[in-house]
């Protein structure tokens, strides 16, 4: 909630007596109340605008009867409001039936038909007989774009699609065309449209001018089957919907429904148009073992008895430590903690982890410290209310599309000042009246944040005093500080002391402030102190300042905080308690009536792939993770899977990792599965089947229980919502959330102990001789992980892998858009198609990662920190 | 006699008559324990032809269910239309035009014609009178034929709509009556003459089958088989409906309640709605035949193919189907039976809370233990024809 605090204003709708905050206009107020308004251009996200002219009502103000435009029209103290009078109505009529004069006879074959606000109006004010003239416009459809079908003549122009572009998504790639009988809307000079493809403009369009042709079974929405779930793809946690037919996906929309999801129904193109991986031929399609190089397909039963006898042999010889699972960030809560109890209980093996504890096991420590420390990550729901929003190191439009829809909205209706700070000059754009862009050398994230801390306190932007005695190591948090001094600063980050002063003022003012940390400040090789850094911001700014802090940590993927949650990570059991604490796992012991849990053996994990390599590991089962792609050193993955003597992979696809698996299993995607996944905010949000799973594959839930079975013990729970009881006890914090609507999981027992997390100052590294170019890399706009590879309408708008760099270099080298560039580091080499863009700073290379063909974490291999590397072009 | 009957070594004989059965024009079981040819005691098993009707109903829009209650009672199938829609009609509180109120009443006679005539020809046949069958299925052709132009359908004829009928009567309509009428009372007298005073047919039909007026009242009975009790009651004069009030008819009844009055009353009701169906022909009015409001019916096909408003009504109308208030309505018309009865609950949205049927058999089906009991086997026969139990509304 912001700082701002609304008067309740006191009115009638229809005699019945009602309240709003001051402000909120009239058709809102009679939606919250329960009242039907006939409108055709309204949305509550967007700004009032008055196209349609058909909810227009009845108000006495003051003893003064008016008719105002219900979308436009603030509700006042004492004000009398009457929906439906006949001059209303008359009215509104009128309006709607000159709309329906030139709107074509498409309700048969239209995509919108059935959700379509035109015929609900129509229908609502019993429109019949037209009286006007009928001129029909009968214009081809624009199917310039691979997504998005313009059909004009159904354009009932109004305007929701070009704000939704402009005020939502802040892209403006829509506008008004023409004038008159003539007007509709279009793109620049009628060029085919290069947006974000959010589609958002689909969902906001009220009659069917605006089509999804991303999938080939089209129709009446009024024909399928919805199914609210959770989208897989970033950790945002967006709700989808997706509608079905026949046991078919045939598209994905976002429901707009007040309650539903934390999302109101915005998407980004990847949750809208990437559903192209769940029906598809390159499926994995049966288990399959590796016979010389060659996969032969195998029954389930042989498949599942195989790993039991290998798990079992392995033991037996070379002790349960030797055996280790990989966890998945993809997969549910459900089938994570499945997981990790089959190799705890089953295996007696504590060797489990997950791709993000494996890289920056600080990530965790950094969440129970904002516990510790009572700063709260407030639901993203309220995001839009935020009176202050630090965007840290991200690349909003394509880390969290739907995050950046929040901070726009807030921007318009709450005035939400925005902070951007990141290396690229990354396009950003919002209607808030304060935008501050910190654009500064890249690495230096924790100079930046430090520098800030050091303002507040050496301005006495915050109340010094209150701090000190509020947290113990206050003075030696300062003493730490003073090695960011403006110039170094300066020096490190290339930003004024003057314009990190006016953001230190922005944020130490009285508000509502959130901090969303991108995924970036994880591969910096300082993602502990950036974190912390940012954590004792946060600190400084709770204790000292007035309004609360929100911090939200970095996770990538649907699930990477509930993997972590269910304990699949060699530090914590599930609900994170200690590995090493004997109280936790007598607990856990008993919760799975097993006499004793010994998991006291050598921490293989922490270093699952140098030992796998170094032959500690002789089992190694990765469910649905894809490490020679994503793990941030390739190198050592290959070495490490060609190393293991058994390797079982999960997954969808034949990934780069299920290459060189001994067996494979075929698995469900989100589509096909239940359970719930964690977002970044700790929502629990359910997962919901809304196909059969596709031919011989099997949903990850059922291969671990079948998986146990063949062990000899079985679990107990066997469906997801059994799971979902047992996890109520292993991880209390889950109570509250459980059963999956949208609620936040809030840490229960959590002792407060504040403290400022101190970290020595580093330097930055300084290049290489003759690398003297930096790596940064992070997901492409349109994909994430490497499934979107597989979805077709992904393909078509990213298809593929481009690697930026700034004019400046690209002049130096005479390099051109297209070029082939080479990107050489000590490590490795590849070449990529180059795309010159003025957003990637100079001496910046930008590859996108997780693209099979462009290997852009051979080049890091390990390296922490800055990849240096050299570029030339190829040829 | 006395003595052989007490000497001889007898025990009753357990009997099943159908469910498939060539004299049980319909799907049930009689289970009969008879003692000779006397039927000592009499189960009835019915539910042979049970299709979930009501269930059905629940799970289509209100207008979808119209070929459901055709199959209800398939030999007088727009009846069950009438009645169904005049209680949607109810629901919604709306009134539909004079003209179609004309034609359902002309449709609605035509089928109790038809019914009649199904009815005593199946009886006739049954009783071994073939001629008469015949003579009748050739005047029921000739009404079907007649149906037929009106909506294209013969048996199963989905003519009428809620607040309103399909379409408008075909283009000489009424010449096409006129020409007809002279070849079914020339069919009629035939069949008459032929049973009407027939010794056989009234040995068999006369004083078997019996029921008091105050035991039919008591088992629930309407239509004929009440009538042939001597009880004066039709919903179309006790409860009028349509146009009824506005046309003059009488209501024939019985004096003793058994089988031949029942053949009775059905032949002067053949009589009586042939005087019905000459007075709407005479007295229609012109002018639309369906409501104004396109939300409340189904448009016609050429308003949808060029009015938008039209159109959303009709798509509105088909895939969410039309919305009746929240709230629940009984009406009862007379069907060819006997009382027909609609019981709809709605809450608001497009499909039925609820649809129960009163079938008028069913009740008299039941009675038949009673009417048979202690009766001869062979009495079974014309008892069952005359009761007039359809399978498809008996057991929906």
């Amino acid at each position: 909630m912001s700082v701002t605090v609304r008067e309740t204003i006191n009115f009638t709708i229809d005699g019945k007596p009602a309240t709003a905050p001051e402000g909120t206009i009239i058709l809102e107020a009679a939606q919250e109340h329960g009242f039907e308004v006939t409108n055709l251009c309204y949305n509550k996200k967007l700004k009032p605008f008055a196209a349609c002219r058909t909810c227009m009502v009845e108000v006495v103000e003051n003893g003064k009867k008016e008719l105002v435009y219900s979308c436009t029209h603030p509700v006042s103290e004492g004000m009398e409001i009457t929906i439906h009078t006949e001059e209303t109505d008359r009215y509104n009529r009128a309006n709607i039936e000159m709309l329906l004069v030139e709107h074509p006879l498409d309700c048969p074959i239209c995509d919108k038909s059935g959700v379509c606000p035109l015929q609900d109006n129509t229908e609502l004010l019993e429109l019949q007989k037209p009286r006007f003239e009928i001129q029909r416009r009968n214009e081809p459809s624009i199917k310039s774009n691979p997504l998005i079908e313009f059909y004009l003549n159904r354009c009932i122009v109004c305007g929701l699609c070009v704000r939704a572009c402009d005020e939502i998504q802040g892209v403006q790639a829509l506008d008004f065309h023409q004038r008159g009988m003539k007007a509709a809307i279009g793109t620049a000079n009628d060029e085919p449209l290069d947006c974000e493809f959010c589609g958002q403009c689909i969902t906001v369009c009220p009659t069917g001018a605006l089509m999804d042709m991303s999938s080939e079974a089209r129709g009446l929405a009024a024909l399928f089957t919805n199914t609210n779930t959770t989208c897989s793809y970033c950790s945002w946690g967006c709700t989808v919907q997706l509608e079905t037919k026949k046991g078919n996906l045939v598209r994905i929309t976002g429901d707009e429904t007040p309650g539903v999801g934390i999302n109101e129904g915005n998407l980004c193109a990847k949750g809208r148009f990437g559903h192209g991986i769940v029906h598809n031929d390159q499926r994995i399609q049966s288990p399959l073992v590796n016979q010389g190089g060659d996969f032969k397909e195998i029954s389930w039963e042989e498949a599942i008895d195989m790993i039991a006898q290998r798990a079992q042999t392995t033991i037996n010889r070379s002790g349960s430590e030797s055996v280790a699972g990989l966890a998945s960030e993809k997969l549910t809560n459900e089938e994570n903690y499945l997981f990790q109890k089959l190799f705890r209980k089953n295996y007696g093996s504590n060797q489990i982890n997950n791709l993000q504890n494996l890289q920056a096991p600080y990530v965790n420590d950094f969440l129970l410290n904002c516990f510790e420390n009572g700063i709260e990550s407030k639901p993203v729901t309220e995001l839009d209310q935020a009176d202050v929003v630090l965007i840290f190191n991200s690349d909003l439009p394509s880390e969290y599309p739907v995050g950046g829809n929040s901070i726009r909205k807030g921007a318009i209706f709450t005035g939400t000042r925005v902070i951007f700070a990141n290396p690229r000059n990354m396009r950003f754009d919002h209607e808030g009246r304060i935008d501050i862009r910190l654009i500064y050398n890249q690495d230096a994230d924790y100079m930046l944040a430090n520098r800030l801390c050091r303002i507040l306190i050496d301005e006495n932007l915050v109340d010094t005093a209150k701090v000190q005695e509020q947290i113990p190591n206050f003075n030696d948090f300062v003493a730490s500080l003073a090695p960011y001094t403006a110039d170094a600063t300066k020096k490190a980050t290339g930003l004024t002391n003057d314009l990190l002063k006016r953001t230190a003022v922005q944020l130490a003012e009285k508000a509502d402030r959130a901090i969303l940390i991108g995924n970036d400040v994880l591969d910096t090789g300082k993602g502990r102190e950036t974190l912390s850094a940012l954590l004792n911001l946060s600190i400084l700014l709770n204790s000292g300042g007035e309004g609360s802090v929100s911090i939200y940590p970095p996770r990538e993927h649907c699930n990477s905080q509930g993997v972590n949650d269910m304990g699949a990570t060699p530090q914590f059991l599930p609900g994170y308690r200690p590995v090493g604490d004997a109280a936790s796992i007598k607990a856990m012991a008993d919760l799975w009536g097993a006499d004793s849990l010994n998991l006291s053996g050598e921490n293989l994990s922490d270093e699952l792939f140098e030992n796998c390599a170094n032959g500690k590991i002789k089992f190694l089962h990765i469910a649905g993770e894809d490490p020679v792609t994503s793990y941030k050193s390739r190198a050592i993955v290959e070495q490490a899977l060609d190393t293991v003597p058994f390797l079982v992979v999960q997954d969808i696809y034949m990934s780069e990792t299920a290459k060189k698996a001994d067996l494979i299993l075929p698995t469900a995607t989100f589509a096909e599965k239940e359970g719930t996944v964690t977002n970044v905010t700790r929502h629990v949000q359910k997962v919901v089947p809304a196909v059969p799973v596709q031919g011989k594959s099997k949903s990850d839930l059922e291969i671990f229980h079948n998986l146990a079975q063949a062990l000899g013990e079985p679990f107990k729970s066997t469906s997801a919502l059994d799971v979902q009881e047992e996890i109520k006890q292993a991880v209390p914090a889950y109570n509250d959330a459980l059963p999956a609507v949208h609620n936040q999981w809030k840490p229960v027992g959590v002792d407060s102990k504040p403290a400022f997390q101190i970290c020595e100052y580093k330097e930055i590294k300084g290049s290489k001789r003759d690398y003297s170019m930096k790596l940064l890399t992070n997901n492409h706009m349109f994909h994430i992980g490497s499934y979107t590879h597989y979805s077709k309408a992904l393909k078509d708008i990213g298809p593929d892998c481009r690697a930026e760099i700034n004019p400046k270099d690209a002049k130096k080298l005479q390099l051109e858009n297209g070029d082939s560039l080479i990107v050489e580091s000590v490590q490795a080499k590849l070449t990529a198609p180059l795309n010159i863009n003025p957003a990637v700073p100079a001496g910046t290379v930008y590859i996108p990662k997780n693209w099979p063909e462009v290997p852009v974490n051979a080049l890091r291999n390990g390296e922490d920190g800055a990849v240096h590397v050299k570029i030339s072009k190829a040829g | 006699m006395t003595d052989l009957k007490e000497n001889l070594h007898t025990e009753h004989m357990l009997l099943n008559m159908g469910p498939s059965h060539p004299a049980t024009h319909g799907t049930v079981k009689f289970l009969l324990t008879l003692d000779g040819e006397s039927v000592v005691n009499m189960d009835i098993d019915i539910g042979y032809l049970h299709r979930g009707f009501e269930k059905m109903c629940e799970s289509v829009t209100w207008t979808n269910v119209f070929p459901y209650t055709d199959r209800l009672n398939y030999c007088s199938a727009i009846m069950n239309n009438i009645g169904y829609a005049l209680a949607v009609e109810k629901l919604c509180g709306i009134e539909t035009t004079e003209r179609c109120k004309y034609i359902r009443v002309v449709t609605n006679e035509l089928s109790r014609i038809s019914d009649h005539y199904t009815n005593i020809a199946a009886a006739a046949l049954e009783l071994g009178a073939l001629t008469a069958f015949i003579y009748f299925v050739e005047a029921r052709e000739i009404v079907w034929d007649l149906l037929e132009k009106v909506c294209g359908a013969r048996l199963t004829s989905n003519y009428i709509r809620i607040g309103g009928l399909m379409c408008d009567l075909p283009p000489g309509f009424d010449e096409d009556l006129k020409a007809v009428y002279p070849k079914l009372d020339y069919l009629f007298d035939d069949v008459d003459k032929l049973l009407t005073k027939n010794r056989i047919f009234l040995d068999r039909m006369r004083d078997t089958g019996g029921i008091s007026a105050e035991s039919a009242i008591n088992w629930g009975f309407t239509g004929p088989c009440l009538r042939a009790c001597g009880v004066d009651y039709d919903v179309r004069k006790a409860h009028p409906y349509l146009v009824y009030d506005k046309i003059d008819f009488d209501i024939p009844i019985g004096t003793v309640g058994d089988n031949f009055d029942r053949y009775l009353v059905r032949m002067e009701e053949i009589k009586q709605s042939l005087k019905i169906i000459k007075q709407a022909m005479k007295d229609m009015p012109d002018g639309p035949i369906n409501v104004n409001n396109p939300y409340m019916r189904v448009p016609s096909k050429e308003d949808v193919y060029s009015k938008m408003e039209e159109m959303i009504a009709h798509f509105k109308m088909v895939i969410d189907g039309l919305k009746p208030p929240v709230g629940e309505v009984y009406f009862p018309t007379e069907a060819a039976n006997g009382e027909l009865g609609f019981y709809l609950v709605s809450d608001g949205t497009g499909k039925p809370y609820k649809c129960r049927v009163r079938p008028p058999c069913f009740t008299m089906t039941a009675s038949m233990q009673e009417i048979c009991k202690g009766g001869m086997l062979a009495d079974i026969i014309p008892t069952f024809d005359m009761i007039n139990m359809i399978g498809g509304e008996c057991d929906r």
